[in-house]
């Protein structure tokens, strides 16, 4: 049984330092502009308020500036993506600068209805003017505040890609890791060894097919892994070798049964994934059975997806972390590499049957194994 | 020597006898694919060694040894490469061969085997069941194993419907009945002092009298027993006190 890794990633904490940095710097950043343009009226204008009262409209303005922004972020977040493709951004933001600002200057306009001190300077006898000049300073205020934001997202997603990179390239190497120490795990080399010693007597021509899988194997996960994905048909050459070299172990006891369609062939599979499948069901449902067990690898297509199964005799575990390493880590690598498009589901079936269901995009990942697919959850907070 | 080949697949089990053929001395009585099936074999067969593979379908080879009536043959393990079976062996200093086998190396563990043969005469089971204190039993705890002569256990004590034995400052759990223990041991080494405790007579260090006619016993390795007032007197009629 080979020793756990080290788990590679937890899975994203809420993020509660962006969310409260968010706050911080709305709060700070309108009463900063507020008290600006405080000192600016105490300064220029006639001095027709007191300063508590402009004060208090200070803070009216601030929250003001805070709700405006705050729904315009709503309005970004749910209407486009906020790191979207420019023109479509470009136009949302647009509109939602504009929405913004009317509903600044309407807040500006009704200020009076709290403190009514503020009535003459902000009702002027030519009201339409004077909220016009309003709207252009509410709205010039939200499109600098949309630039610092988009600014900050876009530097904030550049550095989560960067980690999930990273994450990725973590997974990756784990998984090279165990197929040198997990799936071609040191028991079943020796006890393939031991096997082509005994059969070498009896059997040669029979042994040296099995050295020559045995070398095929060794070579692939020596080489493999590098590519997000290979076509499905070298995924299961190398599956096919190690099930000949496990049915030399197991002989009648490991059934085995294919039921691939020929033009599954070409789709992209992540290196190792079908190799993780069929060595966990050799080991749950062939190897832990005195009796054996049948195991089919099927696929199945569809115009999306390719549908990877692997059913084997036997019942799930009572404890769902026994022997999860391999199928966790395939777990990690799936969700870097597609994000929410691929699924993996371990399940029993009626009749003692356990199948292990891998569902993964038909296209090919990006070329060169570059940046994982966006990540869905990178621009959930601020 | 007669001896049972375990593993669970035919052809380990072909290359072993195989290997065996350099040993005339060691005579193959039979094979087992799996632990009930090993059960069954020893029963019947009787053999005084086992070949013993550690990886195998539902009953692994150390639960398999748990499971054997004492006493418990010789066992050479024989395992391809498992992490935690090599560990239990390094801290239990049990020998193995690990797959494939070297000759030599067998070689090397039957040797060591006859060695055995000669200080302990090697005579595991009398015919009627009953035990000698040289007859071993295969115990357990956590990563470390032992097979252990019963004329080395200091204590047994009732545990549930298992027993737990003293030695060499060890106490593992041995998953049989005291009553049933009691029933094979040899009776003049071994004393059933209380409801659940037998001491082993070469053990004792030191006996004084106790409350109400009863008495007390200090071990072998610092361990303190009380016999009940029923025993205390068998116990004096017995050694004639």
């Amino acid at each position: 049984m080979p020793a756990p890794l080290p788990t590679t990633a937890k899975p994203f904490p809420p993020d509660w330092r962006g969310y409260r940095f968010y706050w911080r710097t709305q709060i700070v950043g309108w009463l900063a502009v507020n008290l600006f343009l405080l000192v600016h009226a105490q300064l220029n204008a006639e001095p027709r308020a007191s300063l508590p009262l402009r004060l208090v409209a200070l803070g009216c303005l601030a929250c003001c500036g805070i709700a405006s922004t705050h729904l315009l972020r709503g309005w970004l977040r749910s209407a486009a993506a906020v790191i979207g493709p420019w023109p479509r951004l470009a136009g949302y933001g647009g509109v939602g600068v504009v929405g913004a600002g009317l509903l600044m200057a309407a807040g500006i306009s009704a200020l009076p209805l709290l403190v009514p001190g503020l009535a003459a300077e902000i009702w002027t006898d030519r009201p339409a003017m004077a909220f016009v000049a309003r709207l252009f300073l509410s709205a010039s205020l939200c499109a600098g505040w949309l630039l610092l934001y988009l600014g900050y997202e876009s530097v904030r997603s550049y550095q989560s890609a960067l980690t999930d990179r990273a994450r990725y390239e973590t997974a990756l190497k784990d998984a090279e890791l165990r197929a040198l120490r997990g799936q071609l795990n040191p028991h079943f080399l020796f006890n393939a060894l031991n096997v082509l010693r005994r059969l070498a007597a009896t059997d040669p021509s029979r042994t040296r097919q099995a050295i020559t899988q045995l070398a095929g194997l060794l070579r692939d996960t020596l080489n493999g892994g590098e590519q997000a994905a290979i076509k499905l048909s070298a995924e299961l050459r190398q599956v096919d070798a190690y099930l000949q070299l496990e049915k030399l172990r197991f002989e009648e006891r490991l059934e085995l049964a294919w039921e691939v369609p020929e033009d599954a062939m070409g789709r992209p599979v992540p290196p190792f994934a079908v190799l993780t499948l069929v060595e966990n069901a050799v080991k749950h449902g062939i190897a832990s059975r005195i009796a054996g067990g049948r195991l089919v690898v099927g696929a199945e297509l569809t115009p999306e997806a390719t549908l990877l199964r692997v059913t084997n005799s036997g019942t799930l575990p009572a404890d769902p972390r026994t022997g999860r390493v391999g199928m966790q880590n395939l777990r990690e690598r799936l969700r870097l590499l597609y994000g929410e498009r691929a699924t993996l589901e371990l399940r029993a079936l009626p009749g003692e049957l356990v199948v292990a269901e891998l569902r993964v995009p038909a296209e090919w990942p990006a070329p060169g194994l570059t940046s994982p697919a966006a990540p869905s959850g990178s621009v959930s907070t601020p | 020597m007669k001896a049972l080949i375990i593993d669970d697949e035919r052809l380990a089990r072909e290359e072993l006898r195989e290997l065996l053929a350099a040993h005339p001395e060691i005579e193959i009585v039979g094979e087992a694919a799996n632990g009930p099936e090993a059960q069954k074999r020893i029963a019947e067969l009787q053999p005084d060694l086992l070949f013993l593979d550690i990886q195998m379908p539902e009953q692994n080879g150390f639960e398999l040894l748990q499971s054997l009536e004492p006493p418990v043959p010789e066992v050479i393990f024989v395992t391809a490469y498992d992490k935690y079976a090599l560990q239990a062996f390094e801290n239990s200093a049990l020998d193995y061969l690990v797959k494939p086998v070297e000759p030599e190396r067998l070689a090397r563990a039957i040797g060591r085997l006859h060695k055995v043969e000669a200080a302990t005469g090697f005579a595991p089971a009398a015919p009627s069941g009953a035990l000698t204190a040289e007859s071993q039993v295969f115990v357990r705890e956590g990563d470390r194993c032992w097979f252990v002569a019963l004329g080395d256990i200091v204590l047994f004590e009732a545990e549930g419907s298992s027993t737990r034995v003293f030695f060499g400052g060890h106490k593992p759990v041995l998953p049989r009945a005291l009553t049933a223990l009691e029933a094979r041991l040899p009776a003049d080494r071994f004393f059933r002092i209380n409801r659940s405790q037998i001491v082993n007579l070469k053990c004792i260090e030191s006996i004084e009298p106790w409350f109400s006619r009863s008495l007390r016993a200090k071990l072998k390795g610092g361990l303190e027993v009380e016999f009940s007032r029923r025993q205390s007197l068998a116990f004096r009629e017995a050694q004639g006190l």
